[in-house]
């Protein structure tokens, strides 16, 4: 199988031994050749399906035609136009349904590339070349134990459950639901400095905080996640918490694209 | 009547402000250390929804503080709390807590804590032993049923 820089393939499609494919679909979008293919490489070794795009057209023809379990796209490239295609991507979810993970990634790093990429709709951010540890903690993050693809989940968010919480007070259900969703992001990066600075009390308190909050909302997988770290937090085991975050962000992004429609 | 309501997620504050604000003075703390500081005011609140973990004290240690100060013998403290099992609401009901609500807060049974809240503040004695048996205090499953039953 070849590839050439300016035009779409599929790569490393991966059989196991009934002929099924396995791992997990993963669509690359990026103009630069050389950071494809590593990244390419990387996930090929690690058995998934792998599509590229190499500008901002393609990626959503392939988002079009394909389903995905994560996205990488870079931030910088003009081809790429990352934030308008990231966007037509979220506006197709909010009409259609779903929320792929999406990673941003910027060759030359500055302190608020992560912010930004988070704030224009994507789910995590990661500096280039991207590593083994970090493809393997996003990867890890979008794993869910069934073999179903994240976009198919079930209910995310149990908004009836939440009303009936409110006695059907749906003006309270949105004043309640707007000061989550403005406190979330805060809360993440509470938990994010906390795995950095190796503070287990403060991931702890962010993710008890987080966890009530799901808890009453009904927001039932990601409160799961939150109620893990703050397990975590209490007995100072941080080893896995960095996969639980990543992960907590991008169930919190996929409900939050739910909850902005009401 | 005042009453304090000291929880740091503001989701939780609002939802209690609002179920609750229509029939009492509010006053908010986000932390537990200004909850202590309000509660010790002489016009300061004698009724409070304390957060069981907060910055600062946590719920209970200011419980504690509460229960060992005989000016402050007529506070009402309701702990706010997702602990569930009875071994923790014994602990906060011992650290002197008269009652807790889970935070699976409805309405309807807010009201209830409210209303036995009020009339349990109004009425207790402002002197003597603040013990929970000597304030005039429902029984505990009274309110304690607000959470359980959601």
């Amino acid at each position: 199988m070849s590839w050439s820089a300016g035009s779409s393939a599929i790569w490393g499609q991966v059989h196991n031994d009934s002929g099924e494919k396995t791992g997990r679909r993963i669509l690359i979008a990026e103009n630069n050749t050389g950071n494809s293919i590593l990244l390419l490489r990387t996930l090929e070794s690690l058995n998934h399906q792998v599509v590229i795009a190499s500008n901002g057209q393609q990626a959503l023809a392939e988002f079009g035609a394909l389903s995905f379990d994560l996205i990488f796209i870079d931030m910088e490239s003009p081809e790429m136009d990352a934030f308008a295609t990231i966007q037509t991507i979220r506006d197709r979810e909010k009409a259609e349904g779903g929320h792929v993970p999406i990673i941003g990634m910027t060759e030359h790093p500055s302190s608020g590339d992560r912010e930004l990429c988070l704030s224009r709709g994507t789910d995590g951010y990661s500096a280039k070349p991207v590593s083994l540890e970090e493809i393997e903690t996003f990867l890890c993050a979008v794993a869910i134990s069934e073999p179903v693809p994240l976009w198919r989940r079930p209910i995310l968010w149990d908004r009836a459950k939440a009303l009936e919480r409110l006695e059907g007070d749906e003006e309270l259900l949105r004043e309640v639901v707007g000061i989550f969703l403005e406190g979330k992001p805060k809360m993440l990066a509470q938990m994010e400095q906390a795995l950095l600075d190796q503070t287990p009390k403060t991931l702890e308190l962010a993710a008890h905080g987080l966890k009530g909050d799901l808890a009453y909302l009904g927001v039932v997988e990601a409160c799961e996640t939150a109620r893990q770290l703050e397990g975590m937090g209490k007995k100072q085991e941080l080893d896995n918490a960095k996969v639980l975050v990543a992960r907590l962000r991008i169930q919190l992004s996929q409900v939050d694209g739910i909850m902005r429609q009401i | 009547m005042k009453l304090l309501i000291a929880e740091d997620d503001p989701f939780f504050r609002r939802i209690l402000e609002r179920l609750l604000g229509s029939e009492f003075e509010i006053s908010t703390a986000v932390d537990g250390n200004v909850a202590w500081t309000m509660l010790q005011e002489n016009d300061g609140p004698r009724l409070a929804v304390l957060d069981w973990v907060m910055p600062g004290m946590t719920g209970p240690e200011v419980c504690r503080l509460v229960r060992t100060t005989p000016r402050l013998a007529s506070a009402y403290l309701i702990l706010l709390t997702d602990k569930n099992s009875a071994a923790d609401i014994t602990a906060g009901l011992r650290a002197g807590a008269d009652d807790y609500l889970t935070k699976t807060i409805r309405p309807g049974r807010t009201s209830r804590a409210r209303r036995n809240g009020a009339k349990n503040c109004r009425t207790a004695s402002r002197s003597g032993n603040p013990s929970l048996s000597s304030r005039g205090c429902p029984p505990a499953g009274e309110i304690n049923t607000l959470g359980n039953n959601s």
